[in-house]
C-alpha cells in the first residue's frame, strides 16, 4: 500500500530558484499504483534505483508537461524519483519549449534527454543519491536562471486565476493584469500550456479535491458550490474528466502520489530529507 | 483612531444575525426596528450587519458577498477557546467547511468557514492565551 509520506520535498536555497516551486523527492515503501492527479504544471524527473551501498543505477529522465486529466504510474517498491516542479507558468520558459506541445504528454528516456540536452548527461552521470540531487539542485539553478522571461502581466493573470482557485473570470482577470481578453486568452495558453478554460478547469479540480480530502471533508453539495461549479452534475463531469473517477468514489489520499493542490500545501510539506 | 465596528453590507440582516447565534453562539447586541442594521456581542470590537440596500442610500456601490462566488480578500476572525468545537458546530449549522482546525507553528489553533452569506470566518484561540 503507498504511503502518503513516501513523498518529500527536498531542502533548497530559495533565492535563485525563482522559477521553481518544488524540488521534491518519491520514495514507494510499496510496490503499486499510484495516481499523479492533474495540475497544469510541468516537472523534470528522475527516476532511479539504490543498491544497498548507496550506489544510484538506472537513471531515467522524465519531463512531465501541463496535465489534464489523472495518470497512472506503476512504482517498483523501493524505486525512487527526484523531481523540479516547475512554478505554474514557468515550465515551458525553463525547459525552453512550447508547453503546449507537452500537454498530457510525459517524454521519457531519450525523448526527455533530447530536450534537456547536457543536463540529462549530467544527471545520468551522478553515482550516488547526494550527487544526483546536487545535480538535479544545479539544474534547477541553472535552468530557472536562463530562463526566457514571462511577462509580468502574464505572471499575474496565472497567480490570480491560481489564487482564485480557477473561479476568477477572464474579464477579471484582464482588468486585473492589464492584459486586453484576446491577449490574455493567448498568452495563458502559451505560457501554461492549457487554454484558460482548461486550466481553470484542472485548478477548480485540484481546489476541490483538497476540500474533500479534510477530515471532517466538505459535503459533496458544499464542495461544489465552494469549488466554483454550477451545480454538483457539473462537478462529477469535470471530475470524471480530470480524474476519472467521481466526486463520491475518489480515490483515498494515500494512493494519490503527490500533495494535492498549490503552493500553500507543499511548503506545508516541506523539509525531508534529500538522502 | 480606533477600530470600532466591522459591517459587513449583507443580503438579509435578519437571516445573518440569525445564523450568527446558530452557528457561532453569539448573541444579538442591537437590532433596529427596520431591520436594516443589526449588532452582535462580540466584545469591544463590534461585528454589525447593514442590508445592502441602505450602501445605496449612502451614496456608494458595494461588490455583493454571495456564498456561490469566490469569497472577498477578507475575513472575520471569532477567538474562542475551542476552534474543533466550534468549527464542527458552525459546519453543522450550515457554514461552509474550509478548513479544519490546524495548530499553527506560533502555538495559535485556527480553523476556516464561510458563513451562508460566503464571507470568510476564521474561528481561532487566542494569541498568547
Amino acid at each position: 500500500m503507498p504511503q502518503a509520506t513516501d513523498y518529500h520535498e527536498l531542502p533548497a536555497p530559495a533565492p535563485d530558484l525563482a522559477r521553481i516551486e518544488a524540488l521534491w523527492s518519491f520514495e514507494a515503501s510499496s510496490a503499486g499504483e499510484h495516481l499523479v492527479l492533474p495540475d497544469g504544471r510541468m516537472d523534470l524527473i528522475v527516476r532511479f534505483e539504490v543498491d544497498a551501498d548507496g550506489q544510484v543505477s538506472g537513471t531515467t529522465v522524465i519531463v512531465a508537461g501541463p496535465a489534464q486529466t489523472t495518470a497512472r504510474v506503476n512504482v517498483r517498491a523501493q524505486e525512487r524519483f527526484f523531481g523540479i516542479r516547475f512554478r505554474i507558468g514557468w515550465g515551458g520558459a525553463c525547459l525552453g519549449v512550447d508547453p503546449a506541445r507537452l500537454r498530457d504528454t510525459t517524454l521519457s528516456g531519450t525523448d526527455a534527454e533530447r530536450l534537456i540536452g547536457d543536463d540529462a548527461q549530467r544527471l545520468r552521470a551522478a553515482t550516488t543519491v547526494t550527487a544526483l540531487h546536487e545535480a538535479l539542485l544545479d539544474c534547477a539553478r541553472r535552468r530557472s536562471q536562463q530562463a526566457a522571461d514571462v511577462s509580468a502581466e502574464t505572471t499575474r493573470a496565472i497567480d490570480l486565476l491560481h489564487r482564485s482557485g480557477g473561479r476568477a473570470s477572464q474579464t477579471e482577470l484582464a482588468a486585473a493584469s492589464g492584459l486586453a481578453p484576446r491577449s490574455l486568452h493567448r498568452r495563458i495558453a502559451a505560457t501554461v500550456g492549457l487554454s484558460y478554460k482548461a486550466f481553470a478547469s484542472v485548478l477548480r479540480f485540484q481546489r476541490t479535491m483538497r476540500l474533500l480530502a479534510q477530515q471532517p471533508a466538505t459535503s459533496l453539495g458544499q464542495a461544489a458550490l465552494e469549488g466554483g461549479y454550477s451545480d454538483q452534475a457539473h462537478m462529477t463531469r469535470e471530475f470524471r474528466r480530470h480524474g476519472g473517477f467521481t466526486p463520491g468514489t475518489r480515490p483515498p489520499a494515500v494512493l494519490i502520489g503527490m500533495p494535492l493542490g498549490g503552493l500553500a500545501e507543499t511548503f506545508k510539506q516541506s523539509g525531508g530529507e534529500a538522502g | 483612531m480606533q477600530l470600532g465596528y466591522t459591517l459587513v453590507y449583507v443580503a438579509d440582516v435578519a437571516a445573518t444575525v440569525d445564523f450568527y447565534e446558530r452557528a457561532f453562539g453569539l448573541s444579538r447586541r442591537f437590532v433596529h426596528e427596520s431591520g436594516t442594521y443589526a449588532e452582535m456581542e462580540t466584545g469591544a470590537t463590534a461585528l454589525a450587519f447593514a442590508a445592502e440596500t441602505l450602501a445605496e442610500s449612502h451614496g456608494f456601490s458595494i461588490r455583493p458577498n454571495r456564498s456561490g462566488e469566490v469569497a472577498a480578500a477578507f475575513e472575520l476572525c471569532l477567538v474562542c477557546d475551542s476552534p474543533e468545537q466550534a468549527y464542527d458546530h458552525a459546519v453543522a449549522a450550515g457554514a461552509i467547511a474550509l478548513k479544519p482546525t490546524e495548530l499553527k507553528p506560533w502555538g495559535q489553533k485556527v480553523a476556516y468557514v464561510r458563513d451562508l452569506n460566503g464571507c470568510l470566518v476564521e474561528l481561532c484561540t487566542a494569541m498568547g492565551g
